[in-house]
This record gives C-alpha cells, structure tokens and sequence, in this order.
C-alpha cells in the first residue's frame, strides 16, 4: 500500500525512528477518516479534535510496537476508538443511555436511509442521541463489534448494549428521516 | 441501501479536515516527548557509566590491594630470591659434586660448609685452600673476580676440577651468608626524613574539561600546573621495601579554561589548595650491586582536606569551597630514583601519578552532585632530599 505515493512500510520504519517527515504523511493520509470517527463519538468538534489529537500521540508513540499482522489503518482506527472511549469515560458520559420509553413510543422508525444528507448534517442527528447509545451504535456500526464485545468493553450487559442500539438506531433514522420531509 | 452501511460509508467517506492546529499540537507533544527520552537516556546513560566507573574503581582498588600484599609478603618473607642461593654447574657427573641446595638456612650452610670442608681436607688440599682461606680471598679479590679466579688458582695449584668446583660453591655459600648479614645490617631498622616538593600537572577530571579538549567546543580546556611542597619520613622494611609517609603543606590543583560567559570570551581559572597526606610502599627494582644508586617502584594512598577553592574568572575571585567537598582520597602508583651522595643523604627524583576516586564536587542550588562528576588528577615530576637517621 502506498501513502501519498510512499511504500506504507517505508513511511512506517520512519515513524518508528521518530522521523517527523513519515509522522506528518501518515498523520495527514489517516486524518479525515480518524476525525469523522472520532466526530461521530464525540458528538462536537471540540471534543473530536482532542480525541484526535491524542490518539495520533499515542499512534507515534507506540507504533514501535505495531507488527505487520494487521493492516496499519486498523491499528490506528483502534487507537482512536479507545481513545475517544476513554475521553467520553473520563467526561463520564458513557453511561448515558436512551429511555426505552421515550425510543420506543414516540418516533417514527424508517428502513430507508436518505440519498442527499452531508456528513455535517448526520453529525448533528448524531450529537442529539444520548452519549452511552451513541458509544454503543458506533461500536456496533462503524467498527464492527459484537454486542458480547460491546458489552465487556462498556462494562454493561449484552442486552443493554442490544436495546441501547436498536433504540439509537431508531432515534437516528426517525432524526434523519425527518430532515427529508 | 442498509442504514447502517449508508451510516458508515457517510462516516468514512466524510472530506472535512480536522483543525490546523490538531498536527501542530501533535508536533509539540512529541517534540516534548522526544526532549524528555534523550534526557532520560543521557541520564541513564550516565549513570551507567557513572556504574561502570565505580566497578571499574573497585576493580583497580582490590589489584592494587591483591599486588600490595604479594609486594609485601614478597619482600618481607623473600628478600634472597632462591636461584641467588646458589649457581648451577654444567657438571657431567651430578653425583660427584655438592648437590644444588636451596633455601638452606644459614645454620644448614654452616653445617654444610663444615661438613665439605673436611672433606677437602682429608683430600689433602693444599693448605691456601683450606675453608679459613676462603673467605680472605673473597675479599681480596673481590666477589666476581674470585668466583672466578678461586677455581682457576686451585685448579693450578694441584686441585681437581672436581675439588676447584666444590671450592668455588664454598666461596658462593660464604659470600651469600656475608652478604645476607650485610644486607640485614644496611637496611634493616632504618628510618629516613626529608623534603619534597612536586611540580605538578593537574586535572580536574569532569564532563567540561574532557568536552573541553576538543577543538569544536566553545569551552577550551588548558593545561594546568601546581605545585606540591611536603615533608617525607620513611623506613626501611628491608633491601627491597620501604615504607613513607608523606605530608604535603601545600599541595594545588588547578584547571584553566577559556570559554564563553554571558557572551564574553574569558579565561576561568579555577584552584584548589588542599593539605594532603600520603602513605606509599616502595619497592626496589632492577638494582645492580655495583651501583650505588636504586630504582623504586611506588604504590600507595593519599587523602586531602581542602583549605580553600577559588574561581578566577577574567580577574574576578570567586570562593567555591561550599560548591566543592571538603575532602578527598584517592590513590598513588609512580617511580623513583634514589642516589646517594654524601654519608647519610640521598637524592630522590622520579614521577607519581594521582588519581582520585572522590567526587569532589558536592553540588550546589543549580547542579546536583551527581551531574557535575569531579575528580581530581595530577601528573607529579617530584624530587626529594632524604636523610639517613641511623
């Protein structure tokens, strides 16, 4: 894999010898992807940007110790959803969960999702979800986790983090759904 | 399309950059990061070397004390080496001569010398060369001269190589048990006094001065000499050995440098004036007998209390005693030259290398100790001026 035009290995031994030139170029080819991840947990930019920042501190100061097992767009993505997980956490925020109540009963749910949404327009139905839901339907949406891995990492209960989802993911189409009309 | 694969591609596919100032902050971090392991490093670093001089002091220190003692126990308990006591003969019959005998006490000599001497007499030597004659030829002839000469004689006056051989061992025992007893009476139990004084290359062995000793440095270090003026007493264990003790009123170190200070180009001249005692061990080296003068190899110890440091910077004095500890130690390895001259005095030149194992710099509000590691070592040129008490 090439990164702006450079072997990723070439760009990833330079890093690992703290050469700033490499850090800068992975820095800038990972950056949009990271921060839209770390938007979308964050629910402001504000907070997106320090969870960005730290987690591309701890990129460089760990990627000594990245092994070629995995690609480096997973290690990083990693780094960056713990990252922000502990930022929510130290905010304590991530035990703010969806009433099942309010979910359930007074949106609409929709199965289509709308064509013509910018990024910024879903970041806004996004931040209006509860912290703990939004956590857990981006683990489950964005990176691929189990509700059983959800549940061990948010230190909840398998179900939790099941009903948790669907309600957010209710409230999200009935939000989007709702800027289409 | 799924929503949730609509939610992630629109996630992913997101084109908005993050701040500016997110790299740049990155950039600081890591730059703080960085300065921090290279301090951390250069301390580690150092304190491994600081690990690996301290081991490699103890090592120097346990030769020293394991040659010391040989040194002594050498020269106390061996002072005759044991192919001093007799010479060997190329002899085709080993059972017709003496047996060579070593470490035979002078008694056994004695005894030994009886015993051979009768038994040249019931060969009837000639009456020159009975065992009373021995030793007057010794001192005619004079030690070398007669070994020689007493076979050659007795050979031309009627006695067998056999006999000329034996005489000749006879004249070896009676030189070493003359010798031995004259070495016993020259050396042994006497005491010494004199003066001596040392023209003294110092260093103040630390980071700055060796840093200082290359050419791409701003700080300069230059050579530096004191001087060391002290009085000596010694004794004499025996042929080989002595022992001395030195006090030294007055005893410098010093160390220049020329370097930057607050923009100026200046000269910094720092000194330290100790009183200092030494104890060494002498021993005698490559000494003939028919020279008068003695080589001496020297190993010992010295401690030092300081009276006072000074910092001369560009004319201005300084005092740095509270930055500076008030003592040090350290040790002693060198050469000397001893020549007689008149009936009880002796001339002693040669050279002594210190080395201390102290730091002496103990640290002030800006530097800790540990970070500014100093010791103190000198190159001595030294000359002395003994006196024989006894």
């Amino acid at each position: 894999m090439y990164i702006s035009g450079v072997n990723e290995d070439i760009i990833i031994a330079g890093c690992k010898k703290n050469d700033r030139h490499s850090q800068e170029l992975l820095y800038r080819h990972f950056a949009r992807k990271m921060y839209a991840i770390c938007v979308s947990y964050a629910g402001d930019r504000s907070l997106a940007k320090d969870m960005l920042q730290d987690a591309f501190i701890k990129v460089f100061k760990n990627i000594k110790n990245f092994k070629k097992d995995g690609s480096i767009e997973g290690w990083i993505r990693r780094i960056v959803t713990n990252t922000a997980i502990d930022h929510l956490r130290r905010n304590k925020k991530t035990d703010n969960y969806v009433e099942m109540e309010v979910a359930g009963s007074k949106y609409h749910v929709t199965n289509l999702a709308p064509s013509k949404i910018s990024f910024d327009e879903v970041m806004e139905q996004v931040e209006r979800l509860p912290e703990g839901a939004r956590i857990v339907f981006n683990l489950y949406a964005l990176d691929g986790y189990t509700h059983k891995e959800i549940a061990e990492k948010l230190n909840i209960t398998e179900g939790t983090s099941k009903s948790q989802f669907n309600r957010a993911r209710q409230l999200l189409m009935n939000y989007i759904g709702n800027l289409n009309l | 399309m799924d929503f949730l694969k609509w939610y992630k591609n629109i996630v992913e596919s997101s084109r908005e950059d993050p701040p500016l100032d997110v790299w740049e902050n990155i950039q600081d971090e890591l730059d703080v990061d960085m300065v921090w392991e290279n301090l951390d490093a250069s301390l580690s670093k150092n304190k491994r070397r600081v690990i690996v001089y301290r081991l490699a002091a103890a090592a120097s220190l346990l030769l020293i004390i394991g040659f010391g003692t040989l040194f002594l126990y050498n020269a106390l308990y061996n002072t005759v080496p044991e192919t001093y006591v007799f010479n060997t003969f190329e002899l085709s019959d080993q059972d017709t001569i003496l047996p060579i005998r070593k470490k035979e006490s002078l008694k056994d000599q004695e005894t030994y010398f009886v015993q051979e001497t009768q038994y040249l007499e019931t060969e009837e030597m000639p009456e020159d060369f009975k065992h009373e004659q021995v030793k007057p030829l010794i001192t005619e002839y004079g030690l070398e001269e007669a070994l020689q000469a007493i076979p050659r004689l007795a050979h031309q006056q009627y006695l067998s190589t056999h006999e000329s051989q034996i005489v000749e061992q006879l004249a070896q025992i009676y030189f070493i048990d003359d010798t031995k007893e004259e070495q016993r009476i020259l050396t042994t139990g006497k005491y010494y006094a004199g003066l001596t004084g040392h023209a003294a290359n110092t260093w103040l062995m630390n980071n700055k001065t060796v840093q200082g000793l290359k050419s791409d440095e701003l700080t300069a270090t230059l050579p530096s000499f004191g001087y060391n003026i002290g009085i000596i007493a010694g004794r004499n264990i025996n042929r080989n050995l002595s022992l001395q003790v030195e006090l030294y009123l007055i005893s410098q170190a010093r160390q220049n440098y020329n370097e930057y200070v607050h923009g100026q180009y200046v000269s910094n001249n720092m000194e330290f004036n100790y009183t200092s005692f030494s104890l060494v061990g002498k021993r005698s080296v490559f000494n003939s007998q028919k020279k008068s003068g003695n080589h001496h190899l020297i190993l010992g110890v010295y401690t030092g209390v300081l009276r006072n440091a000074i910092q001369n910077l560009n004319g201005t004095s300084l005092a740095l005693d509270n930055d500076y500890s008030s003592t040090d130690y350290g040790v002693i390895g060198g050469y000397e030259y001893t020549y007689p001259f008149g009936n009880n005095l002796k001339l002693g030149t040669g050279f002594q290398v210190k080395y201390g194992l102290k730091n002496i710099f103990s640290g002030n509000e800006y530097i800790p100790d540990y970070l500014n590691n100093t010791r103190n070592a000198s190159i001595n040129l030294t000359l002395s001026i003994k006196y024989d008490l006894n």
